[in-house]
Formats: C-alpha cells, structure tokens, sequence
C-alpha cells in the first residue's frame, strides 16, 4: 500500500461523511419538517424527506469508525517512532477529554446561536471523546480480542435496554443515558457507539496494516461490508432480537430505518457494513479516478473544525437571527446546504493550512 | 450508500393522492397493504355506534371540547401477517406536531377504525389550517386538512341543527309558544321568564336521540339552574321550553344568560336583563288611573267581563275575574310601567299577586287576573283587590264570597 494513497481515501470518505452531516444540519436548520419529525420515532411524509434524513443516519456509525480507526492508526505510528506505549494512549486520551470539553462548551451552545451557554448534557463529540479514551485502553489488544468485545456488546445491548428506571430520578437518568440508552441528557449513550469505534479499529487494523495491497483491501472491504449488511438484513427480516421498529415489508423505507436513538442491533450492523463498503468504494475509485474525491479530502483532515464552525455558522444566522429557520421544503435544505458548503470549504482548506503551520497545542487538537 | 438509497426509492404508496368526498387525501398502495379509506372529524360522537355524528372539516375552539377523528383502515387486501403499525399525527398551523400516537392493529384483530382526539380549548389551540396525518409503517398514507376557528369566526354549516331562544314572561301552554316575548324582565314576587327554544333542522342527525341542556347563568357568569331535556328521534318536537322563577329575594339585577346545547356543543345563547321593579313612583313621578270591575267570566270573544258583580258564590270550577280600565297613564318619562295585582284574602294575607309590564307608549289598557273560587281554595268572607303602579297602590276594591249555604 502506498503511504500517500493509505490517508486519502480514510480523509475523503471522512470528508464524504462531513459533507452529509452538514446536508443533514441544513435540513435540521432550514427545513420546515422538521417542527414535526420527532427524532426518536420518525415518521416521513414523502420519500424526500426520508432520503433527506437518512443520508445524515450514516454520520454517527462514519465518524465513530473512523475515530476508532485513526486512533488504532495514531498509536501505533507513535510506538514506532519510539514513544512508550502509555504515552502514545495519553496522547489519546488528552484528544478525548478535549473532544468531550468541545462537546459541553462549544457545541451544545452552538447549535443555539450561542444565545445561551448550555454545557449540562452531551453528545456526538463527548461520545467520540469517551470512546477514544475507552479505546486507548484497548488499542494495543490483537484485532480478534478487539472484535470478539465489540460484538458481544453489540450483542448484549439489546438487553441492556430491557433496564427499566425512572427518569425523574436524576442520576439514574443520567447514568442510563450516558451509557446505554437515550434521552435529553443524552442522544448518543457511550456503550453501542463505543462498540462501533472498536469495530473501526479492527477495520483500522485491516486498512492500514494487515491487507498490504490495493487489490487485499478492496476484498477484504466488500466481503466484510456485505456480510455485515447480509448479517443486518437477516437479522431484520426475523424481525427479533435486536430490532426496535417494525416494519412494512423488504425494500420498503420502514425495512431500512430502524431505531437511531439509542441505535438498534440492525442499525449499527448495517451502518457498519454501509461504512466499510463506502470507505472501499472510495478507495477503488481513488485508484481509478485519484483526483475524482479530493474535495471530500479538504473536509476530511479537519473534521471536527468543519463540524464546530458549520454548526456555529448555521446556530447565528438561522436560529438566532432566524434567518429561514425552519420555514424550507427540500428545495430550501438543498440551497443553504450549497451556500454552507461554499463557505465551508475554504474556510476548511485555510484551516488546515494554519493546523499544517501551527505548533499550537490546542490547534493540533481540532 | 446512493445505491441502497436509491434502491429504497421504492416506496409502497403512490406520491399523488386520492381525494374522498370528505377531502381526505388517501395515498394507495402500491401492492397489497392496508389502506386508509377516510378519516373523519367530529366534536360528537353517536351514542349507538362508534361513528361521529356530523363529521365537518371546520370546528369552532370551546372550552372542554374534544376533536375526535375517526379513521377507518380497509385491511382486507393485505396479506401482511403482522401487526401494523400506525401513528397518528396532528399538526398544527405552525407545522409543529401538537400531538402523536401510535396504535398496532393486530392481524386477528378484526378491528378497522382507529379513533384519536385532541381538545379544542382555546387556551391550548390556535385558530387556523390543521392537518391530521396516519402514518403505516411511519410513511403517510392518509391526511386530512381541517380548520379551527374562534368562536367569533365559527358559523356553523346550514345544514346543521340551530336553535333560536325567545323569553316572555308568560306562556302558552298549548302552543309552548312565549308571549309578552321581551329581553328585560322586572324582578317581582311569584313571576316567571319562560325561553322557548326553536329547533331548525330537527332531524340534521338522522335517527339520533338528541340531549339539549338548558343553563342559566346568573350576572356573576354563575349557573343557577341547569336541565337536560332528551328529544327522542321519534319525537318531531321543534320547540322547546324552560323556565325560571324571578322574584326580589331569587333573582338580582344584571344581566342574564340562557346557553342551549346539543351533546355539550352550544348551538345557542341569549342574554336578557332582569331589572328591580322597586322605583319609587314619586321620583319617576308617574301616574294613571284604574276602575276596577269583578266579574265571574271575561268573554274570549269580545273581551268583555261577563256577570259583573261584587258577591260571588264559591263552587267548582267558579271563577273570579278582575278586570281593570287604565286610563290618562302619565309616563312623561317614557318608560315601561310595572302593575301588580295583588289578591288579599279576609285574614288580609296576600295569596296571589300577578305582576304586570305595560308598554312605555301607552295611554289606556285593560288588565286582566283572575282566581279560582272552588271550597278547597277559599273560604267565605270579604275579599281585598288591589293594583300597584310599580310599589305604589293605586286603586283597590273589595268583593265577598260566600258559601252556597249561605247565598240561599
């Protein structure tokens, strides 16, 4: 595998990812729909809609799995330049505390406009940030150890849900929700999401170690990929264990859409096996087409810089001075999402300049 | 991703809609799935079967009313073999969701409407354009548009059943039909205000037995009599009555109000003015003059008293009748003049007084009362007559009954 070809593919499927997310935000922002669509039990009233919503079901499975792969990837570079162990999983860590500290300062208020300072739950960013801790813990384990833990917990959720408590009982609330299930506090608990971060170390271990060729790792990629959606449809059509919403017949919208929020047995399967095939569709392409992506790649090396500033910008302009806030159809969503992206992405290209410049600490971190 | 997203392009409902005659907006399936054959709306609900009583798409925002809709499911083309999975979803003028509920009709069970309400309380719901959206398998497959308006901007259909109320102090209760029909009525001791209440429409409900309510609400907005009246659907009734007691002791000034209303929906409403007939003559200075006739009959035809006379026989079914000419009334204030004619029995004890409102124009009138002079009612002895010009007595005559022993 070449060095170069190695993070391309990792940063524009990253970026790919970003790209959604802030379709999905747009949406979130502009689209009239959303005054009605309750995101723990969705319902669509158009195909539209639906597609607009499910693209953005891929972000959290994405970013999770990249998280987990990077991180396997970032370990190991600095053991082999040398550093001990428990300092390269410090490093880790410190990313992780910093991601969570960005979760509860930055981002909860931003999605407000900064209207108010709003630090007392968490989210995408803080679970990404508890799962890189987790995982630094684990990193060094053999892939096997890594996917037989992912899986059983994968496997054991479902039940875990089965735990009943009362939500005005504050810290159990807060303990439940944390960990495994969802609610306001929070709608990412750390425990499935964790198990997704693993599963992007093990695929982390494949792509960048293990399957030494273009050919191994495209594969290696499809037959993980589709087992893992043929395992996701199987388990859907049983329609048993590890399903949450019920649905219609196969290849209707209902078959796919299961629950997100806490995500169900299907639904992290699935997007695990959609993650893995996408990261090998973007890899064969950017072997035959290498410049067809790069655009994805500039949103791609600074992720969470795109994440923060995206959200900040539309929290301001949409809901705060309420600009179009919620009054959009589709056609709407699709307008601000072009105008996001032509501001986006050269502020993102700027942004990585400065972080390629910069010795800063804090920069290195975003 | 594209290609699994494309792949789920393919959804199980056509994108364009059927409309009913209801103008509920069905999107059919596809394959062989549950549908949606209509949904409607209504604030009543039979008593007989679980079916709205008429269903309209515009509803007026009423304290403690209830929007019920009613959704009916035609499963007999599915061959799904699981429960379904419907939510129910009312969204508001805003667009925002105001409520949602799932229901999951199982394949043995043979049921095929779903029902969900939401209150129409003013407090809690704007005025303006609603949808109410079912969802199978979360995809729309029905919705129906409706409006809410204010009380103020509600105008019920023509087709519905409205009411109109009349008040009177008196009533035929032949007829049921009030006469002296006024919006003010004077406080006196022993009157009555009677409402009559005409039904249009009587039969907008078909074969439903209609359950009217009658409350009067005193000046403090306070109800002080309520009554509920059934109208079988056998019965062609148009009009109905109810009626309250005003004296000085029961009744104070102020504005009152009648509210009639069919299964608890108000279809009519009418205010009157109850007033103090305690003026004082001398400060309103008015005046007329009355001579006083007894008699045992007055004639229908011609009106004319009929055996004048001031001694009477007690008997059955005897009567005594007074008959009074008003003459040079002096009103220069114009205003309606208060009689009451009062019956005073030989201890001098009041036993019936009939109050009186004359006219602000009138220069002369005839007044009219009379009692029953059977043995179980009266004794012999020497009666007392006298007419007040609201707390003023302004003519008084007296008259003896005696008993048939004596009168022999």
């Amino acid at each position: 595998m070449e060095k170069g070809q190695r993070y391309d593919f990792i940063d524009q499927f990253r970026g790919f990812i970003g790209v959604l997310m802030l379709l999905g935000h747009s949406s979130y922002y502009l689209n009239a729909f959303w005054k009605q669509l309750n995101e723990f039990d969705p319902l669509f009233p158009s195909w539209g809609q639906f597609a607009l919503r499910y693209a953005g079901y891929i972000c959290a499975p994405g970013f999770l799995m990249m998280a987990g792969g990077m991180t396997w990837l970032s370990f190991h570079k600095r053991l082999k330049k040398g550093a001990h162990p428990w300092k390269a999983k410090w490093h880790l860590i410190q990313r992780g505390i910093f991601l969570i500290i960005i979760q509860i300062t930055w981002v909860n208020s931003s999605w407000g406009g900064f209207q108010t300072f709003n630090p007392w739950h968490l989210g995408i960013i803080s679970t990404i940030g508890f799962s890189m801790i987790l995982l630094s813990l684990i990193v060094s384990w053999q892939w096997y150890y890594r996917l037989a833990l992912a899986l059983g917990i994968l496997a054991i959720h479902p039940l875990l849900l089965n735990i009943s408590f009362n939500p005005d009982n504050l810290p159990a609330k807060y303990l439940m929700e944390a960990f495994i299930t969802s609610g306001s506090f929070n709608k990412y608990p750390i425990i499935p999401w964790f198990a997704l971060s693993v599963l992007g170390s093990v695929m982390g271990t494949g792509w960048f170690e293990l399957w030494k060729t273009h050919h191994k790792r495209v594969i290696m990629g499809l037959c993980i990929g589709l087992t893992a959606i043929g395992l996701a449809i199987v388990i859907r059509v049983f329609q048993g264990y590890g399903n949450i919403f019920s649905y219609s017949g196969f290849g209707t919208y209902s078959f796919f859409i299961d629950q997100k929020y806490p995500p169900s047995l299907f639904h992290n399967i699935w997007f695990f096996g959609i993650v893995v095939l996408g990261v090998t569709l973007f890899s064969m392409i950017g072997r035959v087409c290498p410049k067809c992506l790069s655009g994805f790649s500039i949103i791609g090396k600074v992720p969470l810089f795109f994440y923060a500033i995206h959200l900040a910008i539309l929290g301001i302009f949409v809901k705060r001075i309420d600009l179009f806030y919620r009054e959009g159809s589709i056609l709407i969503t699709l307008l601000g999402f072009a105008i996001m992206m032509v501001i986006m992405i050269p502020l993102s290209k700027w942004f990585y300049g400065v972080k390629l410049r910069s010795n800063n600490y804090f920069i290195s971190m975003i | 991703m594209l290609s699994a997203l494309l792949f789920m392009g393919c959804t199980t409902r056509y994108k364009t809609p059927e409309i009913t005659p209801n103008s509920t907006h069905i999107f059919k399936p596809k394959g062989d799935q549950a549908i949606c054959t209509d949904i409607l709306l209504s604030t009543l609900v039979s008593k007989k079967s679980p079916k709205p009583l008429f269903p309209l798409d515009t509803f007026p925002l009423i304290e403690n009313k209830i929007l019920r809709s009613f959704i009916y499911i035609d499963r007999q083309h599915t061959t799904e073999n699981q429960p379904l999975d419907f939510h129910v979803d009312w969204i508001n003028p805003k667009g925002v969701s105001i409520f949602c509920k799932r229901y999951q009709l199982n394949p043995n069970d043979s049921a095929s409407l779903i029902t969900s309400s939401i209150s129409l309380n003013p407090d809690v719901r704007m005025a303006g354009n609603y949808k109410l959206r079912v969802y199978l398998f979360r995809e729309l497959i029905a919705e129906k548009p409706f409006v809410l308006q204010t009380e103020e901007e509600y105008t019920p259909p023509v087709n519905d059943l409205t009411a109109r109320i009349l008040f009177g102090n008196r009533l035929d209760r032949k007829t049921g039909q009030v006469q002296n029909t006024d919006s003010v009525f004077f406080n006196s001791k022993k009157g009555w205000i009677h409402a009559s209440v005409e039904l249009f429409n009587r039969f907008a409900y078909d074969d439903e037995d209609l359950d009217f309510r009658f409350q009067w609400s005193d000046p403090d907005g306070k109800t002080f009599f309520a009554r509920t009246v059934k109208l079988p659907s056998s019965d062609s009734t148009s009009r109905l009555n109810s009626s309250i007691s005003v004296s000085p002791t029961a009744r104070k000034d102020g504005i009152y109000t009648l509210r009639v209303s069919l299964f608890r929906k108000l279809i009519a409403e009418k205010s009157f003015e109850i007033k103090t007939a305690i003026v004082k003559t001398d400060k309103i200075n008015v005046s007329a003059k009355a001579s006083i006739l007894f008699c045992s009959k007055i004639d229908k035809g011609s009106g004319t008293p009929v055996n004048i006379n001031d001694e009477f026989v007690i008997g059955k079914n005897e009567r005594v009748c007074a008959y009074i000419q008003l003459s040079d009334v002096f009103n220069p204030a114009n205003k309606p003049l208060f009689f009451n004619l009062v019956w005073i029995d030989p201890d001098g004890k009041r036993f019936f007084s009939k109050p009186i409102t004359v006219a602000a124009n009138t220069h002369d009138a005839i007044l009219q009362s009379s009692i029953t002079i059977e043995p179980k009612n009266r004794v012999p002895g020497k009666y007392q007559f006298k007419l007040y010009l609201f707390d003023k007595p302004i003519e008084s005559k007296s008259f003896v009954l005696q008993s048939k022993e004596d009168s022999k």
